[in-house]
């Protein structure tokens, strides 16, 4: 096991440390974000002492104490027995008194591959939100601040008219839902309006999945709707529309859905109202096979995936 | 001085496929001179959101093919938007020399 401790400068480290995971294309990193608002007062040597027990089969781990803000541990191997593990650390040894949240809300899980760019914009918009003078980057719409995945409701952008689903349309998604279980390949839709880059993800899922396509949202909606793929990779920046939109529109449908975006804006704007959307992932362009197929992976772990088990490496 | 095109952010995904990689020049030119072409228009006509639309989309299929400069000058231009049309068409110039180049990179591939 080696376990560093970063305090000084530890937001720089993180980012080069996020940076180097991608360029290593490996997905056994995990990374996760402790609260430390909802932690007792610890001195940092002395929770690096605690957590190292959690970690003494990680081939590397580190800790990147963060001043006046949260701590990050990137370890590599193992990413869900150790969540959980931090997770029991946490509920059982460090909470303030008067918390009553669950561990999973204190100890925040992220893939480093594919939440690295989400991670890296919420870090430098807090740098941002702590200078008094700094310029407000955010429309009214997105300035709402709050918990962490709390976005209020009224900053999503609402689905337009033509996503209220028909009630023959809502027929045929039951039944397509019904029919999930029995597929043997996961279906996969993709929206996309440019047709490199459309061509680009069916190469990368070429040959072991099923895969829709659709080049704008009425489209998209359409074949959602007829399809009910277990997994939507959402453009944002449609022709005819908003892709932020249609996945507002789809986890209205069904809050199970799994929704990934996949833009060339990563500004924390878009980067808020996905989460504002629990969408579950957010890809950003120039991506690679590796991040796509990380989310992919997630999905198939996340214990809502009931297709292409088999088909699925 | 870096060239044009990264060819290592497209080998992520095609993993030196050639034939595919040909295929994707291709479609990434034609695709580009219609963003190209939309973009002289609308620098004309003013609409400012078919402007922010195509940078957009130029953007994108410029990321996406790995020709990093080229998608950042689409990014200015598409930040742009609601600028005059004289600052519109310095964007345009900037675009219109760095596809010249891309384009003659992958030609010579």
């Amino acid at each position: 096991m080696l376990i560093g401790l970063i305090e000084h400068d530890a937001k720089t480290a993180l980012l080069s440390h996020i940076e180097e995971i991608n360029r290593s294309k490996s997905s056994a990193w995990g990374l996760a974000v402790i609260k430390r608002k909802y932690l007792r007062r610890i001195d940092n040597d002395a929770f690096v002492l605690m957590i190292k027990p959690i970690l003494q089969d990680c081939s590397a781990a580190r800790v990147f104490c963060i001043e006046d803000s949260d701590i990050y541990i990137v370890w590599l191997g193992m990413q869900k027995r150790v969540h959980h593990d931090l997770c029991e650390l946490v509920s059982r040894r460090l909470l303030r008194g008067n918390v009553t949240l669950d561990a999973g809300s204190i100890v925040i899980y992220f893939d480093p591959q594919i939440m690295g760019n989400e991670i890296s914009t919420l870090l430098r918009d807090e740098e941002s939100a702590r200078e008094p003078d700094a310029p407000k980057r955010m429309t009214a719409s997105a300035q709402i601040s709050g918990s962490d995945r709390a976005l209020s409701l009224a900053t999503l952008p609402l689905p337009a008219d033509f996503l209220k689903p028909s009630p023959a349309q809502l027929a045929a998604y039951a039944r397509a839902l019904a029919g999930k279980t029995r597929r043997k390949q996961l279906e996969i839709l993709v929206v996309e309006d440019q047709l490199l880059l459309l061509r680009l993800m069916q190469e990368v899922l070429r040959g072991n999945y099923i895969v829709d396509t659709a080049a704008g949202m009425q489209e998209a909606w359409k074949l959602y709707l007829e399809k009910a793929p277990d997994i939507a990779f959402l453009d944002i920046g449609l022709m005819d529309g908003n892709g932020h939109v249609l996945a507002n529109a789809i986890k209205r449908l069904d809050p199970d859905a799994c929704v990934v975006m996949v833009t060339a804006s990563n500004t924390s704007e878009e980067l808020k109202i996905a989460r504002a959307n629990q969408v579950d992932g957010f890809v950003v362009k120039p991506y690679s096979r590796q991040q796509i197929s990380s989310c992919i992976d997630k999905y198939m772990n996340s214990g809502k995936a009931t297709a292409g088990k088999e088909g699925h490496a | 001085m870096n060239l044009p095109v990264d060819l290592a952010v497209l080998r992520q995904v095609t993993e030196g496929d050639i034939a595919l990689e040909s295929e994707l020049f291709k479609v990434f030119l034609n695709s580009a001179k219609e963003c190209i072409g939309a973009l002289r228009l609308h620098c004309r006509s003013g609409n400012q959101e078919e402007w922010r639309r195509h940078a957009h989309a130029f953007k994108s299929i410029s990321y996406g093919i790995g020709a990093l400069r080229l998608a950042d000058l689409c990014r200015q231009a598409q930040e742009g938007f609601q600028n005059p049309a004289l600052n519109k068409y310095q964007y345009l110039a900037g675009i219109e020399a760095e596809f010249t180049e891309v384009e003659l990179q992958l030609k010579s591939l």
